[in-house]
């Protein structure tokens, strides 16, 4: 009985050996396992190589950012195939364009005002109108709408300086310049036999600058003149 | 009876092994992948990886360079490397070595002493061991010396065409333990002996990088001191023009 059985367990792993063999040759696991692992190590590879070309681009762009500055000085000539560079250099020099613009801003500003002091209504508001439109950002806005409306009046533009008065009401409520707008609006209003409106500004005006004293009484005064 | 059940075993085993996920052969390390092929050996420009969770120790000169987990590396020639991505442990085999160069594409690290780099999303981070690092910029042609316990980072090139750096500091001591301990060579008695001995370099570095950013702050306070001034000098002469419009409106509106 233990012959027998015996026998029986040499003859089942013999079985198992000889079908385990056969799985393997016929299902080709083997082979397809090592076609897997070829393939692994052929992606990995070729990975590495990506990386190292991106790299080598990378590297590239470093150079070119390190000569890009000297490239884009300004006093490069403007012929026709510097275009690509200086189309670079509006990106690159963004800081640098907005700053110019709000020195230029400064420079029209002081030309505008020299043609107001002069008398030359006509051209100051011209450059005051640009300045408003092109520059918005600049410090000189209040008094460029201040001297603009003032222009206009002196020009005989009623309308147009009524326009930017009211403009530099809504920017500027509490500038004193603004102050002295009203005071003009009114004046403005009263030409135009408009006193109710004319008296509204006034008592708006010596309410809201009361520490401006020459104002105020300006304002009372010409309240005054209106009520009568 | 018994045989018919063995060969119902048989192919119950046969069945329940059908769907098996194969294993590959290919999990087994090669160490790390080369390019061009089995280019270690020699002395001309090889490339270098290392794979997941698998440091390498690469021995170059006098000097050992060890690769951190997914780590790319470049030779460009004896002495000279690149880092791509990872990070990396230099150390020289007996305290000093000769000097051994390491690049990056924003800048130049050259030392005879320990040092390591770090290479982050945007920007590069030098470690100091023990003993000065020289640090070339792109686009600048000043050396700068990186003294031992401080680190600092340096960022790529900026539009002056030149990589930025930043003001050095005391080593960081957390990040820094935790990849020394990762990329020791040694035990972990070794390890503890090592960080004993190199404490005193980092306090040191400690105290100095105080002193700096006092000095720093002192700087700043006459920067802002100075910018406060020129700030209100400039807001006086706007006093000043307003005043003068002010006038010139008195006299064109109420004086008419």
């Amino acid at each position: 009985m233990t012959r027998f059985v015996l026998f029986i367990l040499c003859l089942t792993l013999a079985l198992i050996e000889v079908r385990s063999y056969f799985h393997n040759y016929f299902s080709q696991s083997d082979r397809l396992r090592g076609e897997v692992g070829k393939l692994k190590e052929r992606l990995a590879r070729e990975t590495l190589r990506r990386d190292l070309m991106a790299h080598q681009l990378d590297d590239f762009r470093q150079v070119v950012a390190t000569l890009l500055p000297e490239a884009l000085k300004p006093q490069r000539s403007n012929r026709a195939d510097d275009y690509p560079l200086r189309n670079l250099a509006t990106i690159v020099f963004e800081q640098k364009s907005l700053n110019l613009g709000l020195e230029r801003a400064g420079v029209l500003f002081s030309k505008a005002k020299t043609h107001f002091q002069q008398g030359e209504y006509e051209r100051s508001n011209r450059i005051f109108s640009s300045l408003i439109q092109n520059y918005p950002d600049t410090v000189h806005l209040a008094e460029s709408y201040f001297l603009l409306a003032e222009g206009q009046f002196q020009a005989g533009d009623f309308e147009g300086s009524v326009r930017n008065l009211d403009a530099m009401i809504t920017l500027f409520p509490e500038s004193s310049l603004t102050g002295y707008g009203m005071l003009r609006l009114g004046k403005i209003f009263e030409s135009q036999d408009r006193f109710e409106d004319a008296e509204v500004v006034y008592r708006t005006i010596s309410k809201m600058f009361k520490d401006e004293s020459m104002l105020v009484q300006e304002a009372q005064s010409r309240l005054k003149a209106v009520e009568l | 009876m018994i045989v018919v059940g063995l060969l119902a075993l048989i192919l119950a085993f046969d069945v329940a092994h059908a769907g098996e996920i194969v294993a590959l052969p290919n999990e087994e390390p090669s160490l790390v992948l080369q390019e061009p092929n089995e280019c270690l050996q020699g002395n001309s420009y090889c490339a270098v990886r290392t794979s997941e969770r698998r440091k390498f120790k690469w021995i170059e000169k006098s000097a050992t360079l060890t690769m951190d987990w997914q780590t790319l590396l470049l030779r460009l020639e004896p002495g000279v490397f690149r880092l791509i991505s990872g990070n990396l442990w230099v150390s020289p085999q007996k305290g000093q070595s000769e000097i051994l160069t390491v690049e990056t594409e924003a800048a130049q690290f050259s030392s005879r002493y320990e040092f390591w780099i770090r290479r982050e999303e945007s920007q590069i981070l030098i470690l100091s061991v023990r003993g000065p690092v020289e640090i070339r910029l792109r686009g600048d042609s000043q050396v700068y010396v990186l003294e031992s316990g401080f680190q600092n980072w340096i960022s790529r090139v900026d539009r002056r065409g030149r990589a930025q750096m930043g003001i050095p500091r005391a080593i960081d001591i957390e990040s820094h333990i935790e990849v020394w301990a990762r990329l020791f060579p040694g035990s972990r008695t070794e390890f503890r002996a090592a960080l004993e001995e190199w404490r005193p370099i980092w306090l040191n570095a400690v105290g100095l990088s105080s002193e700096i950013h006092q000095e720093l702050v002192h700087h700043r306070e006459l920067a802002m001191a100075r910018e406060h001034r020129s700030k209100k000098a400039q807001a006086e002469a706007r006093a000043s023009e307003n005043q003068r419009l002010r006038e010139l409106f008195r006299q064109k509106v109420l004086l008419e």
